[in-house]
C-alpha cells in the first residue's frame, strides 16, 4: 500500500504536472513583475535582505530570471539546472518571508502583484509547498523533455 | 813371238778391254746392265763359257742375278747361298791396307766352297764391295781352253771390277744425286707453296689487322655514346677513314619509336639534305622492293648496286652499301662514296664493312635500348610523379577527413557532454540562465519607459548635514526643529520618535502637500529612517532640499541609535 502510495507519488507523471504547474508559476510571476521594476524594487527592499546598492539590480534581473527558468523548465530543456534555479529562487523568497514574519515587518509578499498581498504564515506553508514541488521535479521528473528528442537524433547521428 | 811378247799383247789386249769397258760402262744407265756388261766383258775377254754377276745395296733384301751359260738353279742356289759367299770373300783381309783388296777379292772356287760344287764350271768366284752401300759376287767358269786364269786375267778381273764397281759407285752417287735433286725440287716446290700459303697468311693477317684496327676505332669512337643519332655519326666518321671514303651516309628510320636520322658526310657541296619523311619514304622503297631483311633479328647485308641510284641525290657516284636492321623494326641503310685514294674499292671491302656494320649494329641497338629504357624510365618518373601528387593529394584528403572526423568525433562529444549535462545539475547552465535573465532584464529596463536607475539614487545626491542625537533631541524639546520619520507608514505605524512627522517618500508629494506646505522652509527639519535595503532619510533630505528647505539633517545614528539612548519610541 505505501509502496503503491510512494510509487504513485513519485511517478514521472507527477512530477510532470508539478514542473508544468511550476514552470506557469514562474512564468506568470516573472512577466507581471517585468512591467513594475520600481515596486519590485521596493518590495524587495521592504523584506530588509538585500544590500541597497544591490535592490534595483534585483528588480531588473529577477523577473527575467524567472521567466527564463521558467520556460525552459516547461519546454524540458536542462530541467534540473532551471528546477534548482527555481527552488533557489523559492527558499530565497521563503527564507525571506519567515525572517519577516518573525520580525512581525507590516510588509506585502510582492510574489505577483506588488501592491495588497501581504505575507502570513500562509504565504510561507504556499511557499514551502512550492519547494517541496521542486523538489520532486528535481528528482522524479523524466517526460516530455525537448533534450530528450535531440538526444534520439545524436544517438542516430552516433 | 815369244811368251812374253804373247803376254804383253794379252795384258794391253785386256787393257784396252777394260777401257772399252769403262766407256761402255758410262754409257749404261742402271746398274743391272752394268753388272751384265761387264759379265759379258769379262766372259769375252777371257773366254769363258758360263758365269753370273750379282748385286745389291746392302740392307736390301732383293738382290739383282744374272746369269750367261748357268742354269736358273745355280742362279737361285747363288742368290740363296748369297750371304756365305760374301762371307767367304771378305772372311780375312778386312784389315788390309789395300783398298782394292778391301773393296775386290777374287776367290778360286775350291772343293771348300761346296755352295758351287754342284756347279763345277765355274772356278773362279770374285766378290766386290764399296765402301757404301754396294756389294756384289761374280762367278766365271773356266775358259774355253780349259787353261787357268793367269795373273794378267786376275789383274783384268780386279780392274774390270773395280771399274765396274766405280761405275755402279758414280751411277748410285748420280742415283744419290737424282734423288736429293729430286728431294731439293720437292723441297722448293713446298717451300713456294709454303710461301705462298704463308702470302695468304700475311694477307688475312694484314686484312685481320685492318679489321682489328677498324674495330678498335669503332669501340673507340662509339664506347660511351649512348645517342643513336651521335653513335651514327660517329660510325659514319669511323668508316669514312678506315675506307678513305670521300662521301658517306647512314639514313636510320625506327617506326616504333617514330625516329629518323641521315647522317650525311663528305666533300660537302654534292650532299643532299634529307628530311624525316623523306628518309622514312626512301628506305621503305628500299627495303621493299627487291630486298629486304627478314626476320626479328638485328643483321646486315649487301646493298645491291641497282639500289644505289635511290641515293644519288644524297650521296652521289655510291660505291658501297649495306642494309641493315635491328629486331627487325629499326631499319638503315650505311653508304660510301668514290675513295679519295686512286685505288678502287676491294672485294672484301663491301664484307668488311658488312662486318663493321654488324659492329655497329650492337651499338646501335644497345643504344636503342638505352633510349627505350630512358623513355621507360622517364614514363616512369611521370607515373611517379603523378602518383607521388595523387598520394598527396589523398594525403591531404586523409588529413582533412582525419580533422573532419576529429571535428565530428568533438561534436559528438559536445553533443554528448551537453546531453549528459541535461540529466544532471550544471553550475554552467544556472549562471546562463542567470546571466541570460540580467541580460534580458538590462536591457528591458534599458528601453522600458518604466525602466529603474541600476544603482542606488542617493549615490547621485549631495552628502546631506547630520545632527547628533543628543542635539537633536535638545533642540527638538525646544521646539526648535521638526522631526520627520521617512519610512513607510507600516513602519512609522509599528514605533517612532515621539513627536515626529512620517513622510513615506512612496506618497511624497501627497503628503508634502498636505503637511509640510505650510511649514516655514527656514526651519530645520531633522530627518531619520534607513535600513539595510534602503537610505529613506537621505533621498527625503534630497526631496526636501529641492523644495526650498534650507535646514534639512539626518539623524546621525537613525532610530537604532535613539533608542539604544534611551529616549522614548512610541507607536
Amino acid at each position: 500500500m505505501m509502496a503503491t502510495f510512494k510509487r504513485m507519488l513519485t511517478h514521472p507523471l507527477v512530477a510532470l504536472i508539478l514542473r508544468l504547474y511550476l514552470a506557469g508559476l514562474f512564468i506568470y510571476a516573472g512577466m507581471v513583475k517585468i512591467n513594475y521594476t520600481a515596486e519590485f524594487a521596493e518590495t524587495i527592499a521592504s523584506y530588509r535582505m538585500v544590500p541597497h546598492w544591490a535592490v534595483n539590480a534585483m528588480a531588473v534581473a529577477m523577473p527575467w530570471v524567472e521567466l527564463v527558468s521558467g520556460i525552459l523548465l516547461l519546454c524540458g530543456i536542462r530541467v534540473r539546472s532551471a528546477i534548482v534555479v527555481i527552488g533557489t529562487l523559492l527558499i530565497m523568497f521563503t527564507a525571506g518571508i519567515a525572517v519577516n514574519l518573525i520580525w512581525k515587518a507590516p510588509i506585502d509578499c510582492g510574489c505577483f502583484h506588488t501592491l495588497g498581498d501581504s505575507i502570513s504564515w500562509k504565504t510561507l506553508v504556499r511557499d514551502l509547498i512550492w519547494v517541496v514541488m521542486a523538489v520532486h521535479v528535481f528528482f522524479y521528473d523524466r517526460y516530455f523533455h525537448l533534450e530528450y528528442k535531440l538526444d534520439r537524433i545524436a544517438r542516430e547521428m552516433e | 813371238m815369244t811368251a812374253t811378247s804373247l803376254a804383253d799383247d794379252r795384258r794391253g789386249f785386256l787393257r784396252q778391254v777394260v777401257r772399252q769397258a769403262q766407256v761402255e760402262f758410262s754409257r749404261l744407265e742402271s746398274p743391272a746392265k752394268v753388272i751384265d756388261s761387264a759379265l759379258l766383258t769379262a766372259m769375252g775377254a777371257l773366254g769363258v763359257a758360263c758365269g753370273f754377276s750379282s748385286w745389291c745395296r746392302s740392307g736390301a733384301e732383293r738382290r739383282y742375278v744374272v746369269g750367261r751359260g748357268l742354269d736358273e738353279e745355280t742362279l737361285l742356289a747363288v742368290d740363296r747361298r748369297w750371304d756365305d759367299l760374301m762371307v767367304r770373300c771378305f772372311a780375312a783381309g778386312d784389315n788390309s791396307p789395300d783398298a782394292d783388296c778391301t773393296r775386290v777379292r777374287i776367290l778360286p772356287v775350291s772343293p771348300d766352297l761346296p755352295l758351287l760344287s754342284s756347279t763345277p764350271a765355274l772356278c773362279i768366284l770374285i766378290g766386290w764391295r764399296s765402301t757404301t752401300d754396294l756389294a756384289g759376287l761374280m762367278g766365271l767358269g773356266e775358259g774355253l781352253k780349259g787353261a787357268p786364269f793367269g795373273d794378267s786375267d786376275i789383274d783384268f778381273l780386279y780392274h774390270l771390277v773395280d771399274h765396274m764397281l766405280m761405275e755402279m759407285r758414280a751411277m748410285a752417287d748420280n742415283a744419290l744425286l737424282h734423288s736429293l735433286t729430286n728431294e731439293l725440287n720437292q723441297a722448293r716446290q713446298k717451300a713456294d707453296e709454303a710461301n705462298q700459303r704463308n702470302d695468304v697468311l700475311k694477307t688475312e693477317l694484314e686484312e685481320a689487322g685492318f679489321r682489328l684496327s677498324g674495330f678498335n676505332d669503332i669501340f673507340h669512337e662509339l664506347s660511351g655514346l649512348t645517342e643513336s643519332t651521335k653513335i651514327m655519326d660517329a660510325f659514319l666518321l669511323v668508316m669514312l677513314g678506315i675506307f678513305s671514303a670521300r662521301s658517306g651516309a647512314i639514313l636510320y628510320a625506327d617506326p616504333v619509336s617514330g625516329k629518323t636520322h641521315a647522317a650525311l658526310r663528305g666533300s660537302g657541296d654534292s650532299l643532299g639534305h634529307a628530311g624525316p619523311d623523306e628518309v622514312s619514304d626512301l628506305l621503305a622503297a628500299i627495303f621493299g622492293s627487291s630486298f629486304g631483311l627478314h626476320g626479328e633479328t638485328s643483321q646486315a647485308a649487301a646493298m645491291p648496286p641497282e639500289q644505289f641510284k635511290r641515293l644519288d641525290r644524297f650521296i652521289p657516284r655510291i660505291k658501297l652499301g649495306v642494309l641493315f636492321q635491328i629486331d627487325g623494326q629499326a631499319k638503315g641503310v650505311v653508304c660510301l662514296g668514290q675513295r679519295l685514294v686512286e685505288h678502287p674499292y676491294e672485294a672484301n671491302d663491301q664484307k668488311l664493312l658488312q662486318v663493321f656494320t654488324h659492329t655497329f649494329l650492337a651499338f646501335l641497338k644497345n643504344s636503342r635500348s638505352f633510349e627505350t629504357i630512358a623513355h621507360l624510365h622517364a614514363e616512369q618518373q611521370q607515373k611517379t610523379m603523378v602518383q607521388e601528387k595523387t598520394v598527396q593529394a589523398l594525403s591531404e584528403c586523409r588529413l582533412a577527413i582525419d580533422g573532419m572526423e576529429k571535428a565530428g568525433e568533438r561534436i559528438k562529444a559536445a553533443i554528448t557532454r551537453a546531453l549528459r549535462r541535461t540529466t544532471r545539475v550544471s553550475v554552467l547552465d544556472i549562471v546562463l540562465m542567470v546571466v541570460a535573465g540580467t541580460i534580458l532584464g538590462v536591457i528591458y529596463n534599458y528601453a522600458s519607459p518604466s525602466g529603474i536607475p541600476l544603482a542606488p539614487r542617493v549615490w547621485q545626491y549631495p552628502e546631506p548635514a547630520s545632527i547628533d542625537i543628543h542635539d537633536a533631541r535638545r533642540r527638538m524639546d525646544a521646539g526648535e526643529i521638526l522631526m520627520v520619520d521617512a519610512r513607510p507608514t507600516e513602519f512609522f505605524n509599528q514605533g517612532h520618535i515621539q513627536g515626529a512627522l512620517n513622510l513615506p517618500l512612496a506618497l511624497f508629494d501627497f503628503v508634502y502637500m498636505m503637511r509640510f506646505s505650510k511649514i516655514d522652509p527656514q526651519r530645520p527639519i531633522v530627518i531619520y529612517g534607513r535600513n539595510v535595503s534602503r537610505h529613506y532619510d537621505e533621498e527625503l533630505a534630497f526631496q526636501l532640499a529641492q523644495r526650498g528647505h534650507a535646514h534639512v539633517f539626518v539623524l546621525r545614528g537613525g532610530l537604532t541609535a535613539w533608542r539604544a539612548s534611551g529616549f522614548e519610541v512610541g507607536p
